[in-house]
């Protein structure tokens, strides 16, 4: 008896276990540890933006836009599997590892494989995800590509409505386009398939699912009950050829190598020492999305053993560096680092006793060092007067002889004692500049703390070149100053890179950031 | 041996846990005899506000210029129609039916307005008009149940409704006026009031219950009643909030 129900008992198991194995081979098999795991990364990397429970609502969170997910509600955008079910692990992983292009989530590819499973287990814990998806749809085998599938492509566009939304020409600009909202009521403006930007990736099986899937919490409905095979490869095919051949890529980091030079370290970005330095594409991603973006810098970086520069390059068709009107803001990149390498903490500006460095080069102090001058109200306003400006030492106190109407642009010299900040020494108010590169420190949001006249130490230089910002900064190897990070040769530190577009009105935490990148200095 | 079998046993339960079949229904279905029954109503008290009818701001051709508001429909007697009455935590009854709920998107309008079915029921999504929809429904306010375009006149769609709770319906097609709602319940001890905001829920097996009533806008209002064996509770709701 015994003997039969052992036989029983482990062939049931056998088979069981085979089955459910075969069914879920995708899934990834979960253990107490790997949850933990899951939930000390989760700890350390995403609740800056998700929050402490997950709920969408982390300190960054204002800052961004499309929102950070609230995680415990179980709405997935990017899916394999049909409208309302929960995404399969390897949905889950996949988005870990590539970002979503067209939002803040960057590419976490810089964590270990165990680490990402263990988010996956961890996300699914947080939206009580226990079962498995009722089905995956199966991308059915792609079709080589025929011209006439454009055609195709575009008589389904028409026929499915999707110009509603998206536009006649896939501009995001569809008779809907300015109604559609997400799951809080946000707006979630359909996509502009000619900037190349898929969430859920750019291959065309990706495509494929998107749109027969649909992506929930949003108004991107699902078709798979609307078009069959065919036409499915052929709206991809259509969909595609909007963008041409641009894909968008998320950052995820990456090496950036400091080569080793001999000579000076020239403050020049036209220099030509330059062109002997490779260039490494650093793709960065916007907080609060718009339309217009620029999608990567180049950084060139050098050492001669006793000075570092690194030369930013990136596109800005419209450079700004006004900053005296209310509704004029400058352009601007910065550099981050950790003060100490080894305490190392979120890209997101350092945290409580984890310092970062950050040198912040502005289009704006730039300007004024090239003029010699502060940039003032009448270099906005040419010709302008005022009858009665305090500010100027040749003008003040009144007397009989000054007349009281004087353009601006007369006054010789202004008087320190009303500009407090000036008066003060605050290296922002100061009008002659040596450097358009400021020394700051942060640890984490509303932090950032702005460094004495004295321990400004970071040389720069900005040039607007053929349609291109191209920055400079460079510093001595190694600083006395605590504050100040530090760079040996053979050694290696992070780095993180932010860009400012002043036209687009990009000032303080608008911006488009990178996470941290690993800078490898040569020996 | 016995070692053997706990093993085999552990290995059964891993199993199930990785199908995701090990479901907990709290709900028995048994045979109710001799079941009693609640009727009622729900009561608007005082002058209900006249609610002006929603602009159509898209498709007119189809969808007209405007569509009556069907958020509170108060009949001259002050009976509220469309709202939800639910036995709330009943451990066992009646068999649940195997019925397909159904709504349909007409004339850029859902049909029905409001309504109930229990969860694991399928719902057939009709759209009847020769213009997009896109039926959205959202559970809890914020949680995509299902979110499916109906691009063709006459498409139906059948979907599986799994979840418990109060689902509304959108759409995401630029009809910002439609809107309708879906209870999803675990038990099949509801009834929806109609035009005169009666209701009545039978079958009832003989105990103490709480019933609860839910309308979109005037809230909801929890009573308890005791049902005897073939009996008829009455229960009146007119103290409904948000
Ligand atoms: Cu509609």
């Amino acid at each position: 008896m015994i003997k039969v129900s052992k036989k029983f008992f482990t062939t049931i198991a056998t088979l069981v276990m085979a089955l459910g194995w075969n069914i879920c081979s995708a899934q990834i098999k979960e253990t107490p540890e790997l949850v933990e795991k899951g939930e000390e990364v989760f700890k350390r990397e995403c609740v800056v933006c998700h929050g402490e429970k997950a709920q969408g609502d982390g300190t960054a969170a204002y800052l961004l836009f499309p929102k950070p997910r609230n995680l415990t509600r179980s709405v997935f955008k990017v899916r394999s599997t049909p409208t309302g079910e929960p995404p399969t692990d390897e949905d889950l992983f996949r988005t870990l590892t590539e970002g979503l292009p067209g939002s803040a989530m960057p590419s976490f590819r810089s964590l270990t494989d165990e680490e990402r499973r263990g988010l996956v287990s961890y996300v699914k814990k947080l939206a009580n995800i226990s079962e498995a998806p009722e089905r995956v749809i199966n991308v059915s085998q792609e079709p080589a590509f025929t011209s006439s599938m454009l055609t195709q492509g575009k008589e389904v566009y028409t026929k499915l409505k999707c110009w509603e939304c998206h536009g006649n020409e896939g501009k995001g600009d569809g008779p809907s386009s300015l109604t559609t909202k997400d799951e809080l009521g946000y707006p979630a403006p359909p996509n502009n398939f000619t900037r190349g930007i898929y969430k859920g990736g750019g291959s065309n099986s990706d495509i494929y699912l998107r749109f027969t899937t649909g992506m929930d919490g949003t108004p991107m409905p699902s078709y798979e009950d609307s078009v069959n095979e065919e036409e499915r490869w052929a709206l991809v095919q259509y969909v595609r050829s909007l963008a041409g051949s641009k894909v968008a890529v998320q950052p995820g980091g990456g090496d950036v190598v400091v080569k080793r030079v001999s000579g000076k370290v020239s403050l020049n970005p036209l220099s030509p020492v330059w062109g002997k330095v490779e260039a490494i594409k650093v793709q960065v991603m916007l907080l609060w999305q718009r339309q217009e973006s620029v999608d990567s810098v180049s950084v060139k970086a050098v050492h001669n053993g006793k000075d570092i520069a690194f030369l930013l390059e990136w596109e800005d068709l419209s450079p700004q560096a006004r900053f005296t009107r209310h509704q004029d803001f400058t352009d601007g990149a910065a550099v981050q680092f950790p003060v100490v390498p080894a305490g190392t903490t979120l890209f997101s500006m350092g945290a409580k006793e984890k310092t970062v460095n950050i040198w912040f080069w502005r289009a704006d102090m730039q300007l004024d060092i090239e003029k010699k001058k502060f940039h003032d109200i009448e270099d906005s306003y040419a010709g302008m007067v005022s009858d009665d400006y305090q500010l100027a030492r040749d003008l003040y106190p009144k007397s009989i002889e000054k007349p009281l109407i004087q353009p601006i642009g007369a006054v010789i010299e202004q008087d320190p004692v009303y500009i407090t900040g000036w008066g003060a020494g605050n290296f922002v108010s100061i009008p002659k500049r040596k450097s358009p590169v400021e020394n700051l420190n942060s640890e984490g949001f509303s932090t950032l703390t702005a460094r004495g006249i004295d321990e400004q130490n970071v040389n720069g230089q900005g040039i607007w070149d053929s349609g291109k910002w191209k920055v400079v900064f460079a510093r001595s190897l190694s600083s006395e100053n605590k504050f100040d990070a530090n760079f040996t040769p053979g050694q290696q530190i992070p780095i993180a890179f932010a860009l400012w577009d002043g036209t687009q009105g990009d000032r303080n935490g608008q911006k488009s950031v990178t996470p941290w990148y690993n800078l490898k200095i040569e020996k | 041996m016995n070692k053997v079998k706990v093993f085999s046993i552990i290995n059964i339960i891993i199993a199930f846990l990785f199908f995701g079949v090990l479901i907990s229904r709290s709900y028995q279905e048994i045979d109710v005899a001799n079941g009693g029954a609640i009727t009622g109503d729900v009561k608007f008290i005082g002058k209900p506000e006249a609610l002006p009818p929603l602009k159509v701001t898209k498709d007119n051709n189809v969808c007209g210029s405007q569509k009556p508001s069907e958020e509170l429909i108060v009949s001259k007697s002050g009976g509220v129609k469309n709202t939800v009455i639910t036995i709330e935590k009943i451990e066992k009854g009646k068999k649940i039916p195997k019925e397909e709920a159904s709504i349909t998107n007409q004339n850029c309008q859902y049909i029905p307005h409001v309504q109930a079915m229990v969860a694991g029921n399928f719902l057939n999504i009709i759209n009847s008009d020769p213009i997009l929809h896109n039926t959205h429904g959202y559970l809890n306010q914020t949680e995509t149940t299902f979110n499916l375009a109906l691009p063709i006149k006459d498409q139906k769609i059948k979907k599986k409704i799994k979840k418990i709770g109060i689902m509304n319906i959108t759409c995401d097609a630029g009809h910002t006026w439609m809107s309708a709602y879906i209870a999803v319940t675990e038990n099949p001890y509801y009834a929806v009031t109609g035009d005169n905001g009666t209701f009545e829920i039978a079958d009832i097996p003989a105990g103490k219950y709480q019933l609860k009533a839910w309308h979109e806008k005037l809230g909801t209002q929890v009573a308890e009643v005791t049902v005897t064996e073939k009996g008829k509770a009455k229960v009146v709701f007119d103290k409904l909030k948000k």
